[in-house]
């Protein structure tokens, strides 16, 4: 699956050519130099359009407990790169990662999601 | 060395060589002989690559390419078209001005003065597809999600994920019945040159963004496009032209691809469109 995935991943570089108008620009709203990593338990998830969301119960360093939101990309793409319906639950404890919100709020698009059985999906796109 | 065996190995030479130049695999075709258009595609977003596409490597995330990775799963280039697209079409081709050959037009909108000013003063809360509404032609055809073409003798559908957009295209050059309200996605009608679909797309309503940095049309607003079946592909290509906006027509490409294994799916996009608040630039 390396080795394919390699392929996979070669073949999209080179075949990627810029779509004509690719989204609205996700540089508007997160900013990619202000990443985070975080770990939590997750409280809600919605399979929703425009954006999936995972919300997530993170303990900060005064140990109050603060919700963070992690924007992700549309459902039907999670599920077409590699995700299942059922690989998050409420109560699962992950590790998160990516691009903080410019308005300073607990919301992040989120990148790298380590889930609890160790496996790790990207949840939005790269930025 | 024999003679005998200079002219095997020459033959084998230029046989090697006839057969490196035979023409690329046939296109599907449709009983009437024509290109055959049906199926799922896609010109990009982090689908297209698949279910394995999205893991993170076990050594960690691959640095990313740029441009490419700018390309995929909806972080946006700026710029204008930059597909490498597939043939550049010979002829001018109707509406795309003055004898053009769509070969040589702009790849960016080349926009009147006050057109550029208002476009670079609109912020991504402005795009209109960030409230959910349609795309519009051509931008929809670049939104990282499959469309689906239905081909039939005299209609070709196309069915897009994004943002629910569907459009009927007549491609036996006959307007279809009954008088359209200006729209997000136009009036299309269709006619085949060779084995190029040419489509012709009119009456818009002003309410979309053009491709590139043109973030305003105005109804005068017209494309005019062009798909070419290449073994499993379509090479894209809309010209541009709103004499209401524009300086002059330009072109933007794509090349659509077969995403695997997937099948055009619902795109509810109102169901939880929030934090628009935070979208600040």
């Amino acid at each position: 699956m390396r080795i394919r995935t390699g392929l996979l991943v070669v073949f999209a570089l080179l075949l990627a050519v810029a779509p004509i108008w690719a989204h609205h620009s996700n540089a508007a709203q997160f900013d990619a130099s202000k990443r985070t990593t975080l770990k939590g338990e997750v409280t809600k998830i919605e399979w929703t359009n425009p954006h999936a969301y995972i919300y997530v119960s993170v303990k900060d360093a005064s140990g109050k407990t603060v919700t963070w939101s992690l924007e992700g990309f549309p459902p039907n793409t999670l599920l077409r790169t590699g995700w299942h319906q059922n690989d998050l639950k409420n109560g699962d404890v992950i590790t998160f990662e990516g691009a903080t919100a410019r308005d300073g709020s607990n919301l992040m698009l989120g990148r790298e999601i380590t889930l609890p059985d160790g496996k790790k999906l990207y949840w939005g796109p790269q930025q | 060395m024999t003679k005998l065996g200079s002219a095997v190995i020459l033959t084998i030479f230029m046989a090697s060589v006839l057969l490196a130049q035979a023409p690329a695999a046939a296109i599907k075709r449709t009983a009437e002989g024509k290109p055959d258009f049906s199926g799922t595609w896609q010109t990009g977003g982090a689908s297209l690559d698949g279910a394995y596409s999205n893991v993170v490597p076990a050594g960690g995330a691959p640095a990313p390419a740029a441009g490419a990775r700018g390309a995929r799963g909806g972080a946006a280039p700026a710029a204008g078209a930059r597909g490498a697209g597939g043939p550049a079409a010979g002829g001018g081709g109707r509406g795309a001005g003055a004898a053009a050959q769509p070969g040589a037009l702009p790849t960016q909108p080349p926009m009147q003065p006050w057109a550029a000013e208002k476009s670079r003063g609109m912020k991504n809360i402005d795009d209109p597809t960030v409230h959910c509404f349609m795309p519009g032609i051509p931008r929809v055809v670049g939104m990282p999600f499959p469309l689906e073409i239905v081909q039939t003798p005299n209609k070709i559908v196309i069915l897009y994920e994004a943002f629910r957009t569907f459009r009927v295209i007549p491609t036996d050059g006959k307007k279809l019945p009954g008088e359209g309200i200006a729209s997000y996605n136009g009036d299309s009608v269709g006619h085949w040159e060779g084995d190029t679909l040419v489509v012709d797309v009119t009456n818009f309503n002003g309410k979309i963004w053009g491709p590139g940095q043109m973030k305003v049309t105005s109804d005068k607003y017209h494309v005019v496009e062009r798909y070419t079946l290449n073994g499993d592909t379509i090479a894209y290509e809309a010209v541009i032209e709103d004499p209401g906006v524009l300086t002059g027509p330009f072109v933007s490409r794509s090349t659509l691809r077969h995403p695997p294994e997937t099948h055009v799916m619902e795109y509810e996009c109102l169901e939880n469109n929030i934090n628009l608040n935070t979208i600040i630039q």
